[in-house]
């Protein structure tokens, strides 16, 4: 490669990480001269919108995970046409301004949505529940994890797997000692993504869960109520470093995780 | 569009064609910009539940005032202050939350502090349902949506309670166990209504008033009516001024009636 091409790709490279990186670092700054961020770390409902968050995330993206690899690999696995189009369908959700999504959800599963009778018949009040909030998080995230396994499933050529079968491997340990290894970046990715993704919901969650302390008020809720309180931007920046600080934490936390039992082969 | 204005043509001597060809197009697209003898264009900066009324206000204005063009543009009233603190352009300011108003006065941004109309806090429900008291909504099943306490319709709904729970303890703890979200917008609290996730809502009688198929149940009459204020911000147009002198018109306040709000005079200055 020559010297200004490499330059020229160090400069394209530094341009976009600045252009991510610049506006956190001015949202940390405005924290540090306007916000009290100690101040947010003291009191108890910042701890329990930030508890509620990492849990709902965290179960999500379980969740995720475990419906979302089957679907990845009989998706990707499958010849028929219907599996790709569905492919791409399950990346819809993907599209919608995230009201919209809360406003589908509410269609769907909400008690005069077209299922909510349904469940409303058995006792089932979904909205205005945690449970609505991982619901609303599934919906948002889960394409991410999905999109992802499905590309590694796709990029995976299927007859590594009719060899380890040939050579009298049971299907699991096919799966863990072939398959996984050779998908396991775009499974960690994918998880990643739909991990942060559903760390950060805001619209569906407050138009199909609603917003209360310590039932379905998420971090980004309660700094979208902080902004709107007298505080205003002063206590939504402390609040939003918090949240940032927290999810850097938890990513580099996944990141090795996921790093190092990508090493194990 | 003003700030694009000041895009400055001095180097364009030296800039080559297609920098000249950029500059053009941007011309053709800022057309009109900097034409000097245009009709002042007054912008007003108003709080969402101003949505409805306040074009019916500005139109009666714009009839007295035939050379003045008005322009509006609505948001949550902390969104607009924030909006305008951090540098938008608007001449004249409307907060559901006198706070907002205040936190730009305070700052030297704005300047004569006007309240110009109040709304009445109640308890929408739909029409079709059979509750017509606090207490009916107390006995039933029912889910109810209020305001976020950082929100002045949030704030006024636990105020009222505190009102009703003076008179009725145990209907105020009851509503209080049935509160199923606190939203951060009075706009969200309605939509729980609207979606019909939510049996009962503490919103505006503005907001009952251009609703189709609400009715309100009325709150303890001590609950304070929520103050619109008005103010000027810094280097506004003159016609600013005059405008916020008619949002105190026999003619607008009238207005304001019909929509469900409060005249600013008996229902503000005088409590």
């Amino acid at each position: 490669m020559s010297r200004g091409v490499a330059i020229a790709l160090a400069v394209a490279a530094a341009l976009l990480a600045l252009l991510l990186l610049l506006p956190l670092g001015g949202l940390v700054w405005r924290a540090l001269s306007d916000g009290d961020v100690a101040a947010e770390l003291g009191s108890g409902a910042t701890w329990d919108a930030l508890r509620l968050s990492v849990v709902t995330a965290t179960i999500s993206l379980v969740i995720a995970v475990l419906l979302g690899t089957p679907l990845a690999w009989l998706l990707a696995r499958s010849r028929a046409r219907a599996a790709r189009l569905a492919a791409s369908l399950l990346d819809l959700p993907l599209v919608l301004p995230p009201t919209v999504a809360g406003i589908a959800l509410l269609s769907a599963f909400g008690r005069s949505g077209y299922l909510g009778e349904t469940l409303g018949g058995i006792g089932l009040s979904l909205s205005f529940t945690t449970a609505a909030v991982v619901l609303a998080q599934l919906f948002v995230s889960a394409p991410f994890y999905v999109r992802s396994a499905y590309a590694g499933f796709s990029g995976a050529d299927p007859r590594f797997e009719g060899v380890a079968y040939t050579l009298g491997l049971s299907r699991w340990r096919t799966f863990r000692s072939v398959t996984l290894p050779l998908v396991w970046p775009s499974l960690a990715g994918g998880a990643v993504l739909c991990w942060a993704r559903a760390l950060g919901e805001l619209g569906a969650t407050l138009l199909f869960a609603g917003s209360l302390p310590g039932k379905t008020q998420t971090m980004p809720l309660a700094i979208l109520a902080a902004f709107e309180s007298e505080s205003g931007i002063a206590g939504a920046v402390s609040l939003s470093v918090v949240l940032l600080g927290f999810a850097a934490l938890l990513l580099l936390a996944l990141h090795r995780v996921t790093a190092t039992a990508g090493a194990y082969r | 569009m003003r700030a694009a204005c000041r895009l400055s043509p001095s180097r364009r001597l030296r800039a080559p064609l297609p920098a000249l060809a950029v500059l053009g197009v941007l011309a053709l697209l800022l057309g009109g910009c900097g034409d000097g003898d245009r009709e002042p264009t007054v912008t007003i900066a108003a709080a969402s539940s101003l949505r409805h009324v306040l074009p019916d206000i500005v139109a009666g204005f714009e009839r007295a005032y035939p050379g003045v063009e008005v322009e509006l543009r609505f948001a949550g009233s902390q969104v607009l202050a924030s909006q305008i603190a951090e540098g938008a352009d608007d001449d004249l300011f409307i907060s559901a939350n006198p706070l907002q108003a205040a936190r730009l006065l305070d700052a030297g941004l704005a300047a004569r502090p006007t309240v110009v109309t109040a709304n009445v806090l109640v308890v929408a429900v739909p029409e079709a349902a059979p509750r017509r008291s606090l207490r009916d909504l107390a006995l039933a099943d029912v889910r109810i949506a209020v305001g976020a306490p950082s929100v002045p319709v949030g704030l006024l709904s636990r105020i009222a309670l505190a009102w009703v729970e003076q008179q009725q303890p145990e209907t105020a703890e009851a509503l209080r166990d049935k509160i199923a979200t606190e939203d951060p917008s009075v706009r969200i609290v309605l939509s729980r209504l609207e979606l019909g996730e939510a049996d009962a809502a503490f919103v505006y009688a503005s907001d009952v008033a251009v609703s189709d198929g609400l009715r309100a149940i009325l709150l303890p009459p001590q609950t304070p009516p929520n103050e619109y204020v008005a103010v000027l911000i810094e280097g506004a147009e003159p016609a600013a001024g005059e405008l916020l002198a008619w949002l105190l018109s026999p003619n607008a306040q009238a207005i304001f009636g019909l929509y469900g709000f409060l005249p600013s005079v008996a229902g503000v200055q005088a409590r």
